[in-house]
């Protein structure tokens, strides 16, 4: 192990001793370094230890032996972004790592450790300067026979963050109990050669975790797929696209389970439609998408709302339009998921607030669609779906409300009566005398279809009437705090403002937060509630073309004096970007 | 037709009358949705006659009300005899039309009954078929009576100016 | 349902009051007779049919039962039917449309429920025109059709929908004639007896856009051999007939596919275990 001074001439800054709040730890490497695993157990270790965490990754276009790196941010307090800044990066190799530029903010006191001996760095480090290392992995490695780099990599960030060697032997042992107790023993001792490295680091120590409250490991994509299953569905019908797949791959085995099924279709076209057969069979549905495919579903959305089908449509957003940046986040299908159907279509959409919200917004997903026979589309996005988190066991929920289903339709039955509340009781296939042909095409109360003008209008004001008067609860949207400056935001904005407002206003007198869970429809008396009392408004949002912002002007009544922070993706928001935007808000 | 048997023979007579009646109520509802009221109302009536004589068969032979497997049934063409085919249907055609697509119906059941009676080695059979037979003729000649109240048609008898909608 | 009422169904229970909007002489009215016949015959009662389809004329079928149906989008009919077999496995579900709907716009569709053999009747009008849009050439139209939108024709072969099915895993294949109801729905009464996904492709004529295809009711003629379970020779012979062949072509083995689906949305789905770091 080489402690080598920088080329820049830079004094060694000693920081051992620093406590941090947060650390961010990103492992690089190329081509079957195997980075991602060693991230995974480095973040389960951490939250065996106690810790919070979050993990994300990014990749290059290669479905094998591209360049990857997995960022791990770690705290004792609930993490929900990423660090501002990178602490420790480890390079397993240094292949391409450019390409990560913009995603890997190194400064003069970040440490950066080469797994490579005198290898020529990327611009990204000899940009910023900053604290260089080296470990030998090659020679370590071959001087122990079956070690593999990446483990070595592991036990090294590992000791240097402080976790505990035997938590961290403990799951390398498990990832390696297949391949037989030689490779596990070999495991240990590339964890052991790591840590031994790490003894030579320099590094701000993490704060101890305070308590042990139970934790979940757990991605925005299972926990939608959870969510989803907790609220009942059974059948499920899509085909692949990231970011969303992960929601079907979960889902597959686990629907199976319980005795349901997921249906690879042949396109999007064919499962929404799926969906909407299912559904008319009398099953919870849902299908799991992105905005290309949500396009594609759209028409089929619309024949869902016309004949009054509940279905949870998962959108996991990415970067648009078109095929765009698939593996990137950006909150940019509100629009078509709010206005993308034709006709005056009214339809629920709902937004995730943080990774363990995608589980309770699934399940309250499936929950409106089911209670008012409506589609319902959740739009969350890619920095949920795809990202790893170590969150607080989520809460375990009921709602009471199911379909409303005709059990002995009567002789008048009629499919799409007119009733208080604009729900009508469906009767389901197999019920005698329930007989009636769900259609897109306008129809009568009977189901019978009718050009007519009054049933038009009835038919209409029935369906946006029950979606509109619907008793949405506390849930559409999260609040925090009760400040005089508001902020209104929604989905993955919301962690990234959150931690901005701890450290722009950490006793909480200056700002007020709200989430919007409930997107569409717009609930304009419930925000002018939240907003009551506030003198400043500002809307923040990851979008160039600012599609909340405009939505929150065209639905609800939102002030003129209203603010805007928007800006496109693939870029993450980071806590100290909004930080610094809120404080020059402020002054 | 092989009928070899009273029931056999009885259950194709119920088809044909009572296939010939929801036929003739078929086409009827076609031309009212057409507008064609003066067509409707000719095979509404048919349609009555043709469901009086599914009645009398049922209640004064017995014939079974519950038809016989598609399969089962051994029609010289593709369909019972005394069915006009859908295929046959104009939207603006003429009574003088309507007629002679009945008349030819009713000529084909005759024929039918006519038919099963020459061929039957049966006594009792060759009497029924011979009762059928008369029936069917008084049919015919009601046809015929009333196609001479009807004009035959012009040579554009189906000139619409204007193209077909698009609903 | 005891078996005395099934015995009591006729055609006219599966027949609903709606009268049907088709133009006088169109095909479509002997189909629908031709359905409803055979659901009799199989005699599921009427509550426990689905009839699905997309839009077309010919889709507007299900509304014409007395089965509960659905009338959904264009093209769209298969993976609505197949959605609701999947997880419904105990109704008896028949897919219907014309050939627009089906080999056009729902063609890709089409293939996939061949090749995924659900257990499905799929009962396709093919008028060889789009007639609800007023007479444009459909992917199985002549080529040297005239219309508006296409003049002069398309110029392109026609679409060969029963070969596309035999190559795709359709396991049932068949061709009837509008104007022989009678065995057409004895045609769809075997369909709907034999497992797997079942086509019937029904020839039947557009008065108002193809007059010409009144002619078909002395072109048609019953296929000569009997029905065989090689694909190879199905598929030669209906490659050389002229298109007016009638009668079952193919009877295949192939298990249908049908996971169980048996929820229990009332099960505990607990998943807890896995998240625990």
């Amino acid at each position: 192990m080489n402690q080598i001074e920088t080329t820049l001439d830079r004094p060694a800054v000693s920081v051992t001793d620093v406590q941090t709040e947060a650390l961010t730890v990103v492992m690089l490497g190329s081509g079957g370094s195997g980075v991602m695993t060693a991230a995974e157990i480095l973040l389960r270790a951490a939250a065996r230890a106690g810790y919070y965490g979050l993990m994300t990754k990014s990749f290059g276009p290669q479905i094998r032996g591209g360049e990857a790196a997995a960022f791990v941010t770690l705290s004792a307090n609930p993490v929900e972004i990423q660090g501002d800044r990178v602490d420790l990066l480890f390079a397993i190799d240094w292949k391409n790592a450019q390409r990560f530029a913009g995603e890997l903010q190194l400064e003069a006191d970040s440490l950066v450790v080469s797994g490579e001996i005198d290898a020529e760095l990327p611009e990204i480090v000899t940009g910023a300067g900053p604290r260089l290392a080296e470990i030998n992995l090659k020679t370590l490695t071959r001087t122990h026979k079956g070690t593999r780099p990446n483990m070595v990599a592991l036990g090294a960030v590992a000791g240097a963050i402080g976790l505990p060697r035997d938590v961290v032997a403990a799951l390398v042992g498990q990832q390696l109990v297949k391949k037989g107790e030689a490779a596990m023993a070999q495991g240990q001792t590339a964890v052991d050669l790591g840590y031994g490295e790490a003894a030579n680091f320099a590094l701000a120590k993490l704060d101890r975790p305070a308590g042990d409250t139970a934790r979940w490991i757990i991605s925005g994509n299972q926990a939608a797929g959870y969510g989803a299953m907790r609220g009942g569905v059974r059948f499920a019908a899509a085909y692949p696209i990231t970011p969303a797949t992960e929601i079907l791959e979960w889902l597959a085995p686990r629907l199976q389970k319980a005795g349901g099924l997921l249906v690879q279709a042949e396109d999007e076209l064919a499962s929404i439609n799926m969906i909407v057969g299912g559904s008319f069979g009398g099953s919870a549905v849902l299908t799991a998408t992105s905005g290309p495919g949500l396009a594609l579903m759209s028409e089929s959305i619309g024949l869902a709302v016309a004949a009054e089908i509940p279905m949870l449509v998962i959108d996991v957003m990415r970067g648009g339009p078109s095929t765009g940046i698939p593996t990137k986040s950006e909150q940019t299908d509100l629009n078509i998921a709010v206005y993308g159907l034709h006709g005056d279509a009214p339809h629920v959409v709902t937004a995730p607030n943080s990774i363990a919200d995608c589980l309770f917004t699934a399940q309250w997903s499936t929950h409106l669609a089911e209670s008012m026979q409506v589609p319902t589309i959740m739009l969350s996005d890619q920095s949920f779906g795809q990202a790893l988190g170590i969150v607080e066991k989520p809460a375990e929920l009921a709602f009471a409300t199911r379909r409303l289903v005709a059990e002995t339709p009567g002789e008048n039955y009629k499919r799409y009566a007119l009733t208080e509340t604009g729900v009508s009781p469906m009767a389901l296939p197999g019920t005698p005398g329930g007989q009636y042909t769900a259609d897109g095409l306008e129809h009568a109360e009977s189901g019978t279809p009718s050009s007519g003008v009054a049933d038009h209008n009835q038919q209409l004001e029935k369906r946006l009437r029950k979606v509109v008067d619907f008793d949405y609860g506390d849930h559409w949207a999260q609040i925090e705090g009760d400040g005089p400056a508001a902020i209104i935001t929604w989905g993955s904005t919301t962690g990234p403002v959150r931690q901005a407002m701890r450290r722009v206003d950490p006793d909480g007198r200056r700002l007020r937060l709200i989430s919007l869970r409930l997107i569409s429809p717009a609930l304009p008396g419930a925000l002018a509630e939240a907003l009551d009392g506030s003198d400043k408004i500002l809307v923040i949002e990851q979008s160039q073309m600012a599609q909340f912002f405009g939505h929150l002007k065209a639905q609800f009544d939102l002030p003129a004096m209203a603010d805007l922070y928007a800006r496109p993706g693939p870029q993450p928001f980071r806590a100290a970007e909004i930080a610094a935007k809120l404080e020059e808000w402020l002054s | 037709m092989n009928a070899n048997d009273r029931e056999t023979l009885l259950a194709h007579a119920y088809a044909i009358e009572n296939e010939a009646a929801e036929r003739y109520q078929d086409l009827a509802d076609q031309m009212y949705g057409c507008n064609n009221s003066e067509v409707g109302d000719l095979f509404a009536k048919l349609a009555e006659i043709e469901a009086k004589h599914a009645a009398e068969l049922s209640l004064e032979h017995g014939a079974a009300a519950t038809p016989m497997a598609a399969a089962d049934y051994s029609w010289g063409n593709l369909e019972s005899p005394e069915a006009i085919p859908f295929g046959e249907m104009h939207y603006l055609m003429l009574p003088h039309q309507a007629l002679t697509l009945a008349l030819a119906a009713e000529r084909r059941a005759l024929a039918f009954y006519e038919e099963v009676a020459a061929q039957s080695p049966n006594e009792e059979l060759r009497a029924l078929a011979a009762e059928f037979v008369a029936e069917e003729a008084e049919h015919v000649a009601l046809v015929q009576e009333w196609l001479q109240r009807y004009p035959e048609p012009d040579q554009d008898w189906d000139r619409d100016d204007d193209p077909p909608v698009q609903p | 349902m005891s078996v005395e009422t099934a015995c009591a169904l006729t055609a006219r229970d599966y027949k609903s009051d709606l009268k049907p909007v088709w133009c006088p002489g169109c095909g479509d009215f002997s189909i629908l007779m031709a359905i409803t016949m055979a659901m009799a015959e199989v005699g599921r009662p009427p509550e426990d049919v689905a009839v699905i389809s997309g839009i077309g004329c010919s889709s507007r079928v299900p509304a014409y039962t007395s089965c509960y149906g659905f009338h959904g989008v264009h093209g769209r009919a298969l993976p609505l039917a197949t959605g609701l077999k999947l997880s419904r496995p105990d109704l008896l579900v028949i897919a219907t449309g014309g050939d627009g709907d089906g080999y056009s716009i729902g063609g890709n569709h089409f293939m996939h429920a061949c090749r995924r053999n659900v257990d499905l009747t799929y009962i396709v009008m093919d008028n060889q025109v789009y007639g609800m849009t007023k007479g444009q050439p459909s992917p199985t139209t002549p080529p040297e059709w005239d219309s508006a939108l296409v003049p002069g024709g398309t110029g392109l072969s026609p679409f060969h929908p029963l070969v596309i099915a035999l190559a795709a895993g359709a396991n049932f294949v068949a061709r009837t004639f509008s104007g022989d109801p009678k065995g057409t729905a004895q045609t769809i009464v075997e369909a709907i007896n034999h497992p797997g996904f079942s086509l019937i492709e029904i020839l039947s004529p557009c008065v108002t856009f193809r007059p010409e295809e009144r002619e078909w009711a002395k072109q048609v003629h019953p296929a000569s051999v009997d029905p065989t379970d090689d694909r190879a020779r199905a598929a030669r012979r209906v490659l050389t007939d002229d298109g007016f062949n009638t009668g079952i072509l193919y009877r295949g083995k192939r298990a249908p596919y049908q996971p169980a689906f048996n929820p229990d949305t009332s099960a505990n789905v607990d998943f807890e275990a896995e998240f625990l770091p």
